[in-house]
């Protein structure tokens, strides 16, 4: 039978019926389209991303001389300054000094306990932060404590001192017991750094290279190893399972990859590059600080320096948060954020 | 008996419909390209062939403004093979499908000095490859059954299937020392491959006008595509390890792929029956789109669009074999390449049944 198009579009032009579906028909899509452009509020822009932000006293801090930064398990940022402690809270930070209980305004190491307890660690001794009051241990009283990290595994607290070696405070005993004290040898004793990696070793950084503590076996890493000198200052893992050693002497920083041991240079000609703060990025990059040289970020071929965006070429401290912000402090210049992640 | 009234089921409605048929070729002889219907007539079927060349030495920033590729080393050339196929159940639906494969290479190279270093330089060589095969539309055109020479409408309902690979082939990279006047070189060669599927289905819904007039015609088109989920693919990290060697893992994300909505607005002079020039001006607008490399994070992905300036022509070498050449100008944009561009095009219809 043939098509017959003239009664067809007479249908369609003189019959109501169709005119109506027709006008539902569109009213449809229309509402299809519409629910289909729906706007998501958490999407950031490109633009609000790799930005810098700054902070100083004028936000709360207690100093823009920052030693260290934590961040505890409910995401509150912690600022040891050379001034007191900060924390991140509604409205800016809020600070803590000796005349709220901490034994030092100098703060050089921060750590949460499996309780949720802050500890910290002062020249003068040891600190924690126990239902809103600030307490300090008899055992460390007037022991300088400059490296705090709470074991995975739920063993306890290491603290490392100036000169007197790591101890451990165990959750379940709740005693202090010693961890790791070479004899003779002060500059063993005397820790910058405590690390945890991911395949539960303990890294510990001295004044006499490098230990690294597993399965109760040590093992030393130190110039005669490879490393560019025998102070370590900052020990960092990256998500490939290397371990990063900083040290102040020498031109590099080590990677540590199982037993291989390789430096990286600055490319800045500098004979040496005292680094203080070791920090793998979300898209897998390194960044490096320094004293007095910068800040560097390395993309595992080359190491750049970042002129643009640190308050200070004086770097003290690094730390990705759980947002994948990058947190710097430095000496003088307050603390910078490197926002990759600004719903946060 | 059976096989009688099986037959008879199957020879007489097909007869019908052969009585029904007409002569193709004499239809198509007679039918410039002005006067074509928007959809197929009844049971003709079209086989387009293309090739497309495109030089992109200038891309459009977030800005709209113009960067010179060429300027920065990054000029490249992109192949683009198309095939479609077309076929008119009657002189109002017609079914369409069609595939298109391209390539395209980037190089770019960076050599870093550090006079005061022992091994004072560094060479970055990246290439990034965009090749192979792209997703499958197929699509239905609904011709508006309008008893008029001059007018011609249609709807069009599609969706591109995600039959090509949209997950990136480990890329191959190297490292080695090379000398270079006395110098030590520290040479990494970074090769990246991007294939070119999307990975979801995109709905698409669109709509044609034509308008005629004796040695005229002029369309417009319009069509909107949506993504009828997110996606999920990863990317690829490495690092060198102690041996010089480059190992690789991936990392994943998700990501919407930007609501696009494309036009063209199109006018045709025919001088001649077999000779057709033609001027069309084609744009798309892609927003909304984002991707999320971590779980609380989604990052907008840049709007998009592009207007171009499409003259060509299309010779009518038989009623069958028409031959289209048409030519690209980029004139605006945004976060996109603005390319200069050749497309040729053999089209071969047929009545197959």
């Amino acid at each position: 039978m043939e098509f017959n198009c003239s009664r067809l579009k007479s249908v369609l032009l003189t019959d109501r019926k169709y005119a109506a579906r027709i006008t539902l028909f569109f009213f449809i899509m229309f509402g299809v389209l519409t629910a289909c452009n729906e706007e998501e509020v958490d999407i950031v822009e490109q633009s609000a991303i790799n930005k810098w932000q700054y902070y100083t006293e004028s936000h709360g801090l207690a100093s823009s001389y920052i030693n260290t930064i934590f961040e505890d398990s409910k995401g509150n940022m912690w600022i040891g300054t050379d001034q007191g402690l900060s924390v991140d809270g509604p409205g800016g930070f809020n600070s803590y000094t000796t005349g709220d209980g901490l034994l030092s305004n100098n703060i050089f190491a921060i750590a949460e306990d499996h309780e949720g307890n802050i500890w910290v660690g002062t020249p003068n001794g040891l600190n924690i932060l126990f239902d809103g009051d600030w307490y300090y241990f008899n055992y460390f009283y007037g022991f300088g404590v400059y490296a705090l990290v709470t074991l995975a595994d739920e063993k306890g607290v290491l603290i490392g001192t100036g000169g007197y070696g790591i101890y451990r405070y165990d959750l379940t005993q709740e005693v202090f017991e010693p961890y790791s004290i070479v004899s003779n040898c002060d500059e063993c004793n005397s820790i910058n750094t405590l690390f945890q990696a991911k395949d539960q070793s303990v890294w510990i950084s001295s004044f006499k290279g490098v230990r690294k503590i597993k399965d109760n076996s040590v093992t030393t890493i130190d110039a005669q190893d490879g490393l560019p000198g025998n102070i370590a200052t900052s020990i960092a893992e990256d998500s490939w399972g290397n371990i990063w050693i900083g040290t102040v002497e020498g031109k590099t920083i080590t990677r540590v990859s199982g037993n291989l041991i390789s430096q990286v240079s600055f490319n800045n000609g500098a004979e040496q590059n005292f680094i203080f703060g070791i920090q793998e990025d979300n898209d897998g990059k390194l960044w490096v600080g320094t004293i007095a040289n910068g800040l560097f970020h390395y993309d595992g071929a080359i190491m750049k320096r970042i002129y643009q965006g640190p308050p200070d070429t004086t770097i003290t401290a690094l730390l990705k948060d759980s947002h994948g912000n990058l947190w710097i402090g430095t000496s003088g210049g307050g603390l910078a954020q490197y926002v990759t992640n600004p719903l946060h | 008996m059976k096989t009688l009234l099986l037959l008879t089921f199957i020879l007489i409605p097909g007869s019908l419909l052969m009585a029904q048929t007409f002569s193709g070729d004499s239809i198509l002889a007679n039918e410039r390209s002005i006067d074509r219907p928007i959809t197929l007539h009844a049971r003709q079927a079209r086989i387009t062939g293309g090739y497309g060349l495109s030089i992109i030495s200038r891309r459009y920033n977030t800005e709209g403004e113009v960067v010179k590729l060429r300027d920065e080393g990054l000029s490249s050339i992109r192949h683009r093979f198309t095939l479609d196929l077309k076929y008119g159940i009657n002189d109002f639906i017609q079914l369409n499908a069609s595939i298109a494969s391209s390539s395209n290479v980037v190089r770019e190279q960076t050599r870093y000095i550090f006079p005061i270093e022992p091994e004072p330089v560094v060479m970055h060589d990246v290439t990034k490859e965009y090749s192979g095969l792209e997703d499958l539309y197929v699509g239905v055109d609904l011709r508006a059954p309008i008893n008029t020479r001059k007018v011609d409408i249609s709807l069009t309902l599609g969706a591109t299937l995600p039959v090509a690979s949209y997950e990136p082939k480990e890329p191959e990279h190297s490292f080695e020392v090379q000398q270079e006047a006395g110098m030590n070189t520290n040479a990494f060669t970074y090769r990246y491959y991007y294939p070119l599927g999307r990975g979801i289905v995109i709905a698409q819904l669109g709509g044609m006008v034509k308008y005629r007039l004796p040695k005229w015609a002029f369309s417009a088109r319009v069509d909107y595509q949506h993504g009828l989920k997110d996606g999920k693919s990863y990317e690829w990290i490495h690092q060198l390890d102690n041996n010089s060697e480059f190992e690789y893992r991936q990392d994943p994300f998700t990501y919407r792929l930007p609501d696009s909505f494309s036009y063209f607005a199109e006018a045709e002079y025919q001088p001649l029956p077999w000779f057709d020039i033609f001027l069309n001006v084609s744009g798309f607008n892609a927003s909304r789109g984002w991707t999320s490399p971590q779980e609380d994070l989604k990052v907008a992905l840049p709007d998009q669009s592009g207007i171009f300036l499409n003259p060509g022509f299309e010779i009518i070498i038989t009623p069958r074999l028409w031959f289209r050449e048409r030519i690209t100008f980029a004139l605006s944009g945004k976060s996109h390449e603005a390319p200069f561009g050749f497309q040729t095009t053999l089209l071969y219809n047929f009545f197959p049944f």
